[in-house]
């Protein structure tokens, strides 16, 4: 009775929701409007001028990484969260006692010739058209975030197959594989803040990249810049793909999730809370 | 020069996010004092900040990537922004070298690379409420929310087992709050076509589309509820607050939902004061915060279990909060704003007390405090001078921030006034009958048999009983702190207001 008084309560609200929303929208300016306030109040301005300021050819480029560029930077650290937040809630506050032997778990060197050719064939691929992504942002659609996802999956490719960059080390619970993630992951966002915070050092706001001496006119500056930060976008959020792939390595190999060929390991559950 | 301290509020404790897990990673210690010393060098650069807004009554502006107003992201400090700042920085100090891992039981100490993680957690979420309070972009406030709100899941949960519960329902409703705000911004640029706080309130007089408008306010209103626990929508907030580890309950529950509560009066008293929908959702505000500070009280009375009842005090004392931003006058924003403070430290101070004894007995009945003030008088008398400043006695900060509510309630008059008046009376009168209930187990009943003797962890102690000295000193130099903090503060919101007429 309760369940279903609590059901019919949140259609009630959901359904209120969208009989507002539907009223609201009504009043918008049509999709598309060339005489909306969206079109003609701050819009025209990245349009007409974008090329000229901020040196981008790719307008939606100029807006995230220089108009809007401290946005990019919260959407950046917003990534970065998300992955330190899983990894903490995931892999580094498993309770109850470690296994004796941790299983190997993934993180191993996997024997399959199969596999290894497969990831021999796809990672160079994988790995160096991220890094097109990253670079083409710059004229066409792509940029940092996209070009990191590829290059991390790229990454989790090869170590999946071939375990963490020093297997011999690996068994520990922060092995090389989590110091390497958290290692990009970190040095990314640091990067575009020092970025940020070396225009500040040569008399400029935050992220005002007009003002590095970089040997160029101010427009070249900022879009050598947008480069940057671009860069670091694509470091941090590739390193991200890797905190998260780890925090799942993590979790098989410390909570005794026994893999299909492993013998079991009783697992006490965490009991206080 | 004081133009870069205002950029580097919010990167320095981004940096610091981003620093802690590497530091942690690489060297396997010393984030402790990193992380001390980063937050005490962003407090004292809000402590800069805040000290040339008091002074020159001027905000402090600064221009990312040196686009000006609504083509990029400002921040801004005014003296209400300043103020928010100084208070989230100044509060992470205390908590920032605790012991991340004081969990309950607390019978395995945690990893240096786990505590260094927590660590960055902690960090982002400073972050992210400074960004909260010095930024003039909606959007940009959206993305700070997020940054916020992911950290402070990942401190909930780092309690391990029902924390981790408490921290995914906290994330379900922080998440419907977020898409909430961001679609009402998203009506707003509809609408508009801008996303700057300043710009808004110029061109939203102008705008006719009713529905639309409506839609827009009352999502952000919405939203920012949620996050500032406005009774009915304050269900994470007790499970929340009761079972994150006590250095992350004692920060999350001194500032987390107050920094809401700023955007909601940054947000609705301010940007969209102007548009009638806005008055209504004031007023709306008055009467559900009203409601709160009643429900909040009434339950904190059924509990037993100490830190669930402080959660639900917490309730009680937004809806205060909350009710003042509602009815918006000078003096009402006044008591709001030293409400704010008050709680803040003497509710900060109550969570790690209270936690951090719960957390070493491994229980968090209010019986478990009995005997507290022959074992250790000093700890007892901090967390008894807090309870004091939660009832509203003198000579605490929270007699002087009720009294100014109670003074902004009766001159309000009206139905809405007068309620406010007798809710916020009957609020005092039950946390006196909940926290006297506590206070007399500590000083008048012996230990009960069988039970381990508490101890506050000494890393606790410390930020225990200096918020319990400012509380004090807030309390007996009340004057000045309406002076020199506060009233800044109002005039920011004030003045912007009177422009607008």
């Amino acid at each position: 009775m309760k369940a279903r008084l609590r059901a019919a309560a949140a259609a009630l609200i959901l359904g209120g929701l969208f009989v507002g929303l539907l009223a609201g929208v009504r009043d918008l300016p049509p999709i598309g409007d060339p005489s909306s306030p969206a079109s003609t109040h701050v819009s025209p301005r990245f349009i007409e001028e974008a090329r000229r300021e901020t040196g981008a050819l790719n307008m939606v480029t100029a807006v995230l990484a220089d108009y809007r560029g401290y946005d990019t930077l919260g959407e950046t650290a917003v990534i970065f969260a998300a992955g330190l937040g899983a990894f903490v809630i995931l892999a580094a506050s498993i309770g109850g006692p470690r296994r004796e032997t941790p299983g190997p778990g993934l993180s191993h060197r996997v024997d399959s010739l199969l596999l290894d050719t497969a990831a021999r064939v796809l990672a160079p691929f994988l790995l160096l058209f991220a890094v097109y992504v990253l670079v083409h942002g710059h004229v066409s659609p792509g940029g940092g975030f996209q070009g990191g996802v590829l290059f991390g999956l790229g990454l989790v490719t090869l170590r999946l197959v071939w375990g963490p960059p020093r297997p011999d080390r690996a068994a520990s619970r922060f092995g090389p594989g989590v110091r390497a993630s958290f290692l990009l992951a970190s040095a990314g966002l640091l990067a575009y803040i020092a970025i940020g915070i070396a225009a500040m050092a040569f008399g400029g706001a935050f992220l005002d990249y007009g003002v590095l001496p970089l040997g160029q006119d101010p427009a070249h500056v900022r879009e050598l810049a947008t480069l940057g930060v671009e860069a670091a976008v694509f470091v941090a959020v590739s390193g991200t793909v890797a905190v998260l792939f780890e925090t799942i390595a993590v979790g098989v190999a410390e909570t005794g999730r026994p893999l299909p060929n492993e013998d079991p390991a009783p697992v006490e559950a965490r009991e206080e809370g | 020069m004081i133009e870069a301290l205002a950029g580097l509020l919010v990167a320095l404790p981004l940096a610091g996010a981003a620093l802690m897990p590497m530091v942690a990673v690489l060297r396997r210690r010393g984030t402790r004092w990193l992380a001390f010393g980063l937050h005490l060098l962003t407090f004292a650069a809000a402590a800069a900040v805040f000290a040339r807004t008091a002074a020159t009554g001027e905000a402090i502006a600064h221009r990312m990537g040196g686009w000006p107003g609504p083509f990029g992201i400002e921040l801004r400090l005014d003296g209400l922004s300043a103020l928010i700042a100084l208070l989230v920085t100044g509060l992470s100090c205390f908590v920032a070298s605790a012991p991340v891992d004081a969990s309950r039981g607390a019978t395995r100490r945690a990893s240096p690379v786990r505590e260094g993680l927590v660590r960055g957690a902690l960090s982002m979420l400073v972050a992210g409420l400074v960004g909260i309070a010095a930024t003039r972009d909606v959007f940009n406030l959206f993305v700070f929310l997020e940054i916020s709100s992911l950290a402070v899941y990942t401190l909930v949960a780092s309690g391990g087992g029902r924390a981790t519960v408490a921290a995914f329902r906290y994330l379900i409703a922080g998440t419907a709050a977020g898409s909430l705000y961001l679609l009402g911004v998203g009506f707003l640029y509809g609408l508009t076509g801008t996303l700057n706080m300043d710009d808004l309130a110029a061109r939203l007089p102008g705008v006719e589309a009713d529905a639309a408008l409506t839609a827009a306010v009352a999502l952000i209103a919405a939203g920012l509820a949620i996050k500032a626990a406005l009774f009915p929508l304050h269900g994470w907030l007790p499970d929340a607050y009761v079972f994150a580890p006590a250095p992350a309950a004692g920060f999350i529950s001194a500032v987390m939902a107050k920094v809401s509560a700023y955007a909601l009066l940054r947000l609705l008293g301010e940007t969209l004061r102007g548009i009638p929908a806005g008055a209504m959702a004031l007023e709306t505000m008055v009467w559900l915060g009203t409601l709160g500070v009643l429900v909040g009280g009434g339950m904190a009375l059924a509990q037993r279990d100490a830190p669930r009842m402080l959660a639900w005090s917490s309730v009680s004392a937004m809806g205060a909060i909350l009710l003042a931003v509602g009815i918006g006058s000078p003096l009402a924003l006044a008591g709001a704003l030293f409400h704010v403070v008050a709680h803040a430290l003497a509710k900060g101070c109550l969570f790690l007390g209270v936690g951090g004894l719960a957390e070493t007995l491994g229980a968090g009945d209010r019986r478990a405090l009995r005997g507290l003030g022959r074992r250790a008088p000093w700890t007892a008398a901090a967390l008894t001078l807090a309870a004091f400043s939660m009832i509203g006695l003198p000579p605490t900060a929270g007699f002087s921030s009720k009294l100014l509510l109670l003074r902004a309630s009766l001159a309000e008059g009206g139905p809405a006034g007068v309620a406010a008046f007798v809710a916020l009376l009957a609020s005092s009168g039950l946390a006196a009958l909940y926290f006297l209930r506590v206070l007399e187990g500590i000083w008048f009943r012996p230990r009960p048999e069988g039970r381990p003797a508490q101890r506050l962890p000494r890393a606790l102690a410390a930020p225990v009983l200096s918020l319990a000295v400012l509380v004090l000193l807030g309390g007996v130099f009340s004057a000045v702190v309406e002076r020199e903090f506060v009233s800044g503060a109002v005039e920011a919101v004030a003045g912007a207001t009177a422009d607008e007429r």
